[in-house]
């Protein structure tokens, strides 16, 4: 029977800042978005409950409530960080651990198939329990059957709780108190006025209504009251440092040698990072000498790079600083990296700096082999008429790229140099233009201008091929006949 | 029956079932992957492990062909490498064999610095090639295209020497033909073909696929598909 567990550790922010910040405990403790007066005050502990500070409140209104209050940040890499902690942890008591993606402190195991590891599957949860305790947090495991019903229940407990069957779950979760799910205040409110104060009576409510009533985050929790949906556990994969190790048969002292051989293990560490596409951010050195001793130390370039020469040098650098009294006969290279991103995108060494002098110089080669008409530039111009609207001109200079990455690109035309003139209308035309109902057309606009020169009326149409694509053409008005002037490709 | 969306990010966590990905690919079902994704730009999503790039990196140091039956697809997807390239600070050179060439205003709205773009029109496949061997022996330009349009042939030394150039400066190369998916490409240095289709999905929304029916390196049977608007007055 698949098994399903909880973990909830209730307010990890603050848990957190109080484990930093062990001096606090017994006072009032908040965390707060910002290290503003004015800042709002994100979780409080019970000290300051009881003097009436709660989350919302502006940090400078908490301490006029109690002047003894104290408040820090706790920032997002630091909870990544801790949730980061937790995942191992956890993971020495269940293969498949998945941690919550909107609530930081909530994860799900599969408890399945523990039974020839522990006794039971209460004392697994209690030593998961006790380990967190012994790192300084407070997480309530609440073992069942089904993810909303093992998160719900953990909400209101604050010991271990093994929930023996379904009904078991069921009826537990049916008790719990909507207050203590993240639902709006203003909704709690609207519930409280109907009577609907537990999960049962909410799954109680017709299924009408409830969405545009209350809101997506109700009718989710409704639905998987309900058991109308029934996610199963997605476990995330832990990443697993990218580390390379080294046997010498003899102790080695020369460091030459030595700056030889840890390039190798840093080739083949970055050639595995950048396959991942992840960028080194620190490497930890370890260093076991013929005498037992263990020497270790941390490279950190200033930017997490790919860059081998870079992190060569440092490596280097710290060598010749490092007391080495007897032969090495171990080397370890381990690698901490984060995922790559256009920030810190490192193209020293990803591909050579491109040298815009020899991309000007090979364009006069081209010029000079090919003629002058070869080697142009786009430039667009104002105009309406798709020959208006851009002048290719002479190649002049190439500048340094800026190119704009957007959210939707459009499809590129292929403009004809030379429009094509149609013998025939295009198949599945209309006999006249104006015709609303052509199945083929997939758009139309209208350019009209130059009466003061040389009148030019154009009704373009994008007109589907029954062979597939989508011919780009116009209706020239005054010369009445049908032009192709490109595709959309 | 698990719903599309579960079934596919699924399949999409194990490459090795990327034929089963093809098969619920040209069922209609949406596939999670899109071209040239940038960590943090909407609209893209992110790599996971073990899935196929289509962008300039993925491209560099090969020989490479975007094919179209009919051209549906070619200049868009070619034009998303530009931006790609650009993106990544790499200068990129467009050679045209024949005299019909993209749309400027639409190559801007997708994104493409024509200041950074240089461009040659010559007259033929082969004058198209020798442009792309000078352009790749500068070593400045880290994507070049080559429009080569139908029935065009490279000579196998020429390709010789050109891959030999991608590789030594980290370079794409990437040709873009006109021909059917059952024909041949356009010979065996190509080390990564994609046959590109168009299709419509609604008002003004188009899907760009790239299936990818050669690679050298991975091995074929992979897509990439990206969403795209239409130009102005197309819905």
């Amino acid at each position: 029977m698949d098994r399903t567990a909880c973990i909830d550790i209730p307010a990890l922010p603050l848990q957190l800042l109080l484990r930093r910040r062990p001096e606090w405990c017994g006072r009032p403790v908040a965390v707060v978005a910002q290290d503003k007066p004015q800042s709002p005050i994100l979780w409080v502990n019970e000290r300051a409950r009881s003097a009436s500070i709660l989350p919302g409140m502006k940090y400078a209104a908490g301490l006029s409530l109690d002047p003894d209050l104290c408040a820090e940040t706790v920032g997002q890499p630091e909870i990544d960080t801790a949730v980061l902690d937790i995942h191992r942890r956890l993971s020495r008591y269940s293969p498949v651990v998945e941690p919550s993606p909107d609530e930081p402190g909530i994860f799900w195991l599969d408890a399945s198939g523990l039974g020839n590891l522990y006794d039971s599957l209460k004392t697994w949860a209690t030593q998961l329990q006790r380990d967190l305790q012994a790192h300084g947090l407070r997480a309530v495991p609440v073992v069942g059957f089904s993810r909303f019903g093992t998160w719900a229940v953990a909400r209101t407990r604050r010991r271990v709780t093994v929930l023996a069957s379904n009904k078991q779950e069921r009826m537990a979760c049916n008790n719990v108190q909507l207050r203590r799910l993240p639902i709006p205040a203003r909704v709690l409110q609207q519930l409280e006025h109907l009577a609907v104060s537990t999960i049962g009576d909410l799954v109680r409510l017709p299924a009408t209504g409830v969405r545009d009533r209350y809101g997506d985050q109700v009718w989710q929790i409704y639905r998987e009251a309900r058991g109308e949906i029934r996610r199963p556990l997605r476990g995330q994969v832990l990443p697993v440092p990218a580390r390379r190790r080294q046997y010498l048969d003899d102790a080695e002292t020369n460091q030459e040698r030595l700056l030889f051989l840890i390039k190798r293990l840093l080739h083949n560490i970055i050639t595995e990072l950048e396959a991942q596409q992840e960028l080194v951010c620190r490497l930890h050195l370890v260093f076991v000498l013929e005498d037992g001793q263990r020497v270790q130390d941390t490279i950190q370039p200033a930017v997490p790079t790919w860059c081998r020469r870079t992190l060569l040098d440092l490596i280097r650098l710290r060598l010749a600083s490092i007391p080495v009294r007897s032969g090495i006969v171990e080397l370890t290279m381990t690698a901490d990296s984060e995922p790559v991103s256009p920030r810190n995108r490192d193209l020293l060494e990803r591909h050579k700096q491109r040298d815009q002098d020899a991309a000007q110089r090979a364009m006069a080669r081209v010029r000079a082999e090919f003629g002058a008409e070869a080697v142009l530039q786009p430039r667009l111009r104002p105009g309406h008429l798709p020959e208006a609207r851009v002048t290719w001109e002479p190649f002049s200079e190439l500048n340094p790229p800026r190119a704009q990455v957007v959210q939707q690109p459009s499809l590129v035309r292929r403009v004809l140099a030379r429009p094509q003139r149609l013998q025939q209308p295009p198949l599945c035309a209309p006999a006249a233009v104006d015709e609303r109902h052509w199945p083929a057309r997939l758009g139309s606009y209208l350019l009209s201008g130059g009466w003061w020169q040389q009148l030019v009326r154009r009704e373009y149409q994008f007109v589907a091929r029954s062979g597939g694509g989508i011919d780009w053409l116009y209706f020239d008005r005054v010369r009445r006949r049908w032009v192709r002037q490109g595709r959309v490709e | 029956m698990a719903r599309p969306e579960a079934v596919i990010q699924q399949q999409a966590a194990f490459p090795s079932q990327a034929r089963a990905t093809v098969r619920l690919l040209r069922a209609g079902m949406p596939h999670p992957q899109r071209l040239s994704p940038h960590a943090g730009v909407p609209g893209y999503l992110p790599d996971a492990p073990g899935q196929r790039r289509w962008d300039r990196q993925a491209l560099a140091g090969r020989l490479c062909e975007l094919s179209s039956t009919d051209g549906d697809g070619l200049l868009s997807g070619a034009t998303q490498l530009v931006v790609d390239a650009q993106a990544e600070g790499e200068f990129v050179a467009w050679i045209s064999a024949m005299p019909d060439t993209f749309f400027a205003p639409d190559a801007v709205e997708s994104g493409v610095d024509l200041g950074a773009l240089a461009m040659v029109r010559v007259d033929g496949a082969q004058a198209a090639g020798r442009v792309a061997d000078k352009l790749l022996r500068s070593g400045a330009f880290g994507l070049v295209i080559v429009d080569l349009g139908a029935s065009a042939i490279l000579p196998t030394p020429l390709q010789g020497r050109l891959l030999q150039l991608a590789r030594a400066h980290d370079s794409a190369l990437l040709c873009l033909t006109r021909k059917a998916r059952n024909h041949p490409s356009l010979g065996s240095m190509v080390s990564l073909r994609g046959q590109v289709r168009c299709e419509r999905l609604g008002d003004s929304r188009f899907r760009v696929e790239i299936e990818i029916v050669k690679d050298k390196q991975h091995g074929p049977g992979w897509v990439v598909q990206r969403e795209y608007c239409g130009p102005d007055g197309l819905h």
